[in-house]
Parts: structure tokens; sequence; C-alpha cells
């Protein structure tokens, strides 16, 4: 007598694939949809845990695209604190697909939103990018002129990018209802004035994550046809939900919407992927040791366990262990540049 | 009471005040000048132990003993030291070479290339010149706490390099671009800046200083070179280093600025 389960791999049972194995190395977690050959040219964008991914694709040796590097070398600590060399551009981290989506669509057109322009003790912030500047730009014209030649290098990056690996992190953000644009923080917590008839809190549903990532699709392939996606999920916690929800449930809400179209969308298409980053640190069976005291920032060892993964499914670790140890253990997440984190900064 | 007894430390730019004081000694009555001259690359490798500045590397003695003479230098007897020849305007103006800020006046005419924040522009030259050989001396020199310590700024390039700009491209473009003198003034407020808490800031003669970016080719032809023999003039085409008559005005500009102290 046979069965449909008869026959399966350990990794399709729980007590095999997950209990009694290794939450490092969870064999069959992820099998690529297609290959990231040595001349992929990636680009990376997300929430601040796509930074290790990029790290680590870096430490592989893979090229991974950097537009708008620092003009040189001699001071990478200053550059890193200017944001150089985090992400593929200057962007920031990018929480909501809302964000990427409105950032690919300004890069075509060159649109530069003033009222997105915030001020702070006399100096000026960009909305989309907050934190890009720690002191602000000096004058509003230079915040728009710097956001224009960002604009511009972005078009560059997806002209030129083989694959995008994009760590969806969030799905609350804050929306303008003059313009109908949304922003990664609320006015007033970096900069900018916070008027409630104007801005509000949207959270984007399923429906939504799921139609911002097909516009995403369509927008790349209408100059680079031949981009690939993979998405991943962050899974570090909310620091904070303005819903009125306890913040335990609203993570649950947002990761589970987020993993949940970013799988439906892999599944549709073939030049789309999912790679696992919040299965395997929230994976029960690692008890808890994948995130730090806090319960929100994800220890070396997570990362590591993602990185590896990731790495030794596209063939780039030759099985040499960790492929990237960037930080020690117990600095994984406070070297990450993380906006997120100042809504803990300027609570009352 | 102004300190009389002096220590002139620094790189090759010394050169111009050590052959001033050999040639006209008695031109600054009742100051007593020691000049001690090593490359930038021995600066780090410096170290007060018990009142003497010693080198802490095999590369550093060698160089005392080379251009000084010295195993090492007694400072007891100083109290006044004279940093010289870094971190020069020419240098940092490297900077501005791969990138520029809105608040350049080209990059308000005309755009440019490779654009950076204004603050990201100013952190960069601050960088460069808290990283230079002269304030990592001017840092040891000031926690030694035993006198005033000033800082004299390599000469601008000689008025000659803009007929021939090797080695000095990214400058004369600068000046032809019309960014020199806003570029300066900034590196003069940083400098000034960064150097508040541990020295005073002796500017280059105004007198000597032509099309406000440029060194009047009168007080750079001539200079020498550092070294053992101290008669090995620069080549011709040599437009950074000053010479003597320039190394005597840097030493008149010290005094002034000692007797203010």
């Amino acid at each position: 007598m046979t069965h449909p389960y008869a026959d399966l791999p350990p990794q399709a049972f729980w007590r095999s694939g997950v209990a009694d194995a290794d939450p490092a190395a969870l064999d069959g977690i992820y099998q690529p949809a297609f290959p990231l050959g040595d001349d992929a040219r990636i680009a990376t964008a997300g929430s601040c845990f796509a930074q290790h991914i990029s790290r680590a694709l870096q430490g592989a040796g893979m090229q991974v695209l950097d537009v708008e590097p620092a003009p040189n070398t001699e001071a990478p600590e200053l550059a890193r604190s200017f944001n150089y060399g985090v992400y593929s551009a200057r962007y920031g981290n990018i929480y909501t697909t809302r964000q990427l989506l409105q950032l690919l669509q300004d890069s075509e057109t060159g649109h530069v939103e003033l009222a997105e322009i915030w001020q702070r003790d006399g100096r000026f912030f960009d909305a989309q990018r907050p934190n890009i500047e720690p002191v602000g730009f000096v004058s509003v014209d230079e915040a728009i002129l710097l956001r224009q030649a960002h604009l511009a290098a972005v078009q560059r990056l997806f002209r030129m990018a083989t694959h995008l690996i994009f760590t969806l992190g969030l799905v609350e953000c804050w929306f303008d209802q003059e313009t109908g644009r949304v922003m990664p923080l609320a006015p007033g917590v970096v900069a900018g004035e916070y008027d409630p008839g104007r801005y509000s809190l949207r959270r984007l549903g399923f429906a939504e994550v799921l139609h911002d990532l097909q516009q995403m699709r369509q927008h790349l392939h209408r100059h680079n046809p031949s981009l690939r996606l993979i998405l991943t999920v962050s899974p570090v916690p909310l620091t904070a939900t303005a819903t009125g929800q306890h913040v335990l449930p609203a993570t649950t809400n947002a990761k589970a919407i987020l993993r949940a179209a970013a799988g439906e969308f892999a599944d549709s298409h073939e030049d789309v992927d999912y790679f696992p980053s919040y299965e395997i640190v929230t994976n029960p069976a690692a008890r808890g040791r994948f995130y730090m005291p806090n319960s929100r920032d994800v220890t070396q060892q997570g990362v590591d366990a993602v990185t590896t993964t990731f790495l030794r499914a596209h063939g780039l670790t030759g099985g040499a262990g960790p492929a990237v140890a960037t930080a020690t253990s117990d600095d994984a997440a406070t070297d990450l540049v993380c906006e997120e984190i100042l809504l803990e900064a300027h609570r009352k | 009471m102004t300190p009389r007894n002096v220590l002139l430390i620094g790189n090759s730019h010394t050169v111009a005040a050590r052959i001033a004081l050999q040639e006209n000694p008695r031109r600054w009555p009742g100051y007593e000048f020691d000049v001690l001259a090593l490359p930038p690359a021995s600066f780090p490798k410096l170290a007060i132990q018990d009142d003497v500045l010693c080198p802490t590397s095999e590369d550093a003695q060698q160089h005392m003993q080379r251009h000084n003479g010295i195993p090492d230098l007694p400072l007891a007897g100083y109290d006044a030291f004279v940093v010289i020849g870094d971190p020069a305007f020419s240098a940092v103006a490297q900077l501005q070479n791969d990138a520029r800020s809105f608040d350049f006046p080209s990059v308000q005419a005309e755009g440019a290339e490779r654009l950076v924040s204004t603050a990201y522009m100013d952190a960069m030259i601050r960088t460069r010149i808290a990283n230079s050989a002269a304030l990592k001396i001017v840092r040891l020199l000031a926690g030694y706490g035993r006198g005033p310590v000033l800082l004299v700024d390599a000469a601008l390039p000689s008025l000659d390099s803009r007929h021939d700009p090797e080695g000095l491209r990214h400058y004369i473009d600068m000046v032809a671009r019309g960014d020199a003198v806003s570029f300066r003034k900034r590196y003069l407020r940083i400098l000034t800046g960064v150097l508040a808490k541990h020295a005073r800031l002796v500017p280059q003669p105004a007198s000597t200083i032509v099309e406000d970016a440029f060194t009047a080719p009168e007080w750079m032809r001539g200079s020498f070179m550092l070294g053992p023999r101290q008669d090995r003039l620069h080549e011709e085409r040599e437009y950074r280093h000053a010479n003597p008559a320039y190394g005597a005005l840097q030493l008149d500009a010290v005094v002034e600025a000692l007797a203010r102290s």
C-alpha cells in the first residue's frame, strides 16, 4: 500500500526537516529558481536586514552593484555614516513595496516632491531617505539637486542589474493625503512637522503588496526585461506600530502579508524567486538563539544561517562554512543603518 | 611671557626656514630656534617619553638620524612648538577633484558629474586634515602641554605651476573652474576648527599670495630639498616648496604669533 507521503524527502516532514535538523543548515530549505552566475550584476534593496545579504554577497565575491559609491576610499567609516556602500544606491532602507514602487516611478520621471523636503533646525532632510545625510542638507535646493542625482543613479542601476534582491520589511507607512505618496517615517520623527489632517498611517494589505510587486516588475522590465527578482522577508519584528494594535500581532500580521504576497508573486513568475530568510530565523527549533536578548535584532549566528543557506544554494561558498562573518556575535545588528529604530529613540 | 625657545618640527617644508635661520641668524633676536625635519610617514611613529621625543619604529629612528643627526630629541628646553608643512591646501584640494558639492561656484554655474552634499564635503576635508601627519604631531605636542603649539601651513603652489600643471592638474583645474577661492576659505575654516583645541594657525603671509590661489614665484624659485645635504636645490619644475626667503617670512609670522600668545 502506498500514499502521497510515502516517498517524500526528509525536509517534507517536520520532525526530520525541522525538529531534528540543524537550524543553521536546513537541508533543502531553498532551491533557487534560477542561478546567480559569476556574471550576475546584483542590486540590493530593502529593510535593514537586506544589508546582511548585500555584505554576504560581496564577501562571496559577487558583483553587487553600487551606482553611488563614495568619491574615495580614504575614510570608509565616514562614507558609511553617509550611507555610501550600504546598498546599490543611496536610497537607504526601503521598508515597503509601495516605497520601492514609488522610487522606481520617480527614477523614470525625475520627479521630486517639494513637500518631501523636511526641515529641522535650519537643515533639510529628504523624507524618502531621511537618514541618508546624518546632519541633513544645507538648503532645499541642495536636497532637490542631490535627490535628482540619486534618481538618475537609480535609473541606471535598474537598467544594468541582472538581479534585484529585495527584502520586504513592513506594511505600515505614512500616507500624504495631498500628494497620494507614502513615506517610510512619519513627519516629525527625524524632521518635518506632523499634521494629522494631512498625514495618516497606511497599512498595506495583501492585495496592495501583491499589486505593488506586479507594478514594480512591470517598471523594471520596461527597460530591462531580463531582470530577475529575488524576494525575501525580513525576520526583524516591528520596532513599533501605530495601528493601535499590540505590536506582536501587528508584526505577525505584517510578516504574514509580506510572506504570502512574496510567495504568491514568486509562484506566479519564473523570473521571481523567494528566499526564506524569515523562516530560517524564526524557526522554533532554533529556540530563540537567532535573536538577540531584545528579541528583535538577529544574532550573527542567525545572519550566518541565512547568508550561508543562500550562498550555498547558489554554489557560492564552496562548502567552506559561513562565507561571511563581518561582525562578532554581538554586533550583527548594531552596525546596521536603520531608521526604524528612531521610533524607539524618539519615544516620549 | 613670550616663549622664546622654539622647536620647529615638520616635513620637507621646514627646509626653507632651516636655511633662513642659517643665512640670517640675527633676524629674530632673543629667539632660539631648532629645526627637526622628518618625512611625514615618521610623524605617527613619534612619542614623548620622559620629556624626550623618541622615534618608536626602526624607520623613524633611521630618519631621525639621517635628517637630524640625533637619535631622539629632549624637549625640556623648549617653550613653544611650531609644526610646519602639512596639511597642504594643494593636497586637500585633491578631494574636490573626485566630487564637488552644491556650494562650489562651478556647480552653481554648470552642475557637476559627481555631486556630494556640502556636509559630506566638509566632513571629508575635516577627516583629511585630522588624519594628516601634521595633526598627529600637533596633538602629541599639545598633549605634552609645555608651551603653545602653532601650525604653519604649507605655501600655496607656485604661480609657475599654471604653465606646467603636471602633478598639480587637479589644482590648476580647480582654479580654472573658479572654485579655488571659496574652497580655500572652506579649508581654512575647517582647519581652524580642527586645530582649535590644540594649536593656532599661522596663515600664509598675504603679501606672498597672487591670484588668491598661488604663491608668487619669487618666494618659490630656488627651494632646497630635505636630506642630509642641505645644498641640493629642487628641480626647476618643483612648484610646492618655498625658498629660504619665504622661510624667513614664515619665521617672522611665527615670532609675531608667539608675541601674541
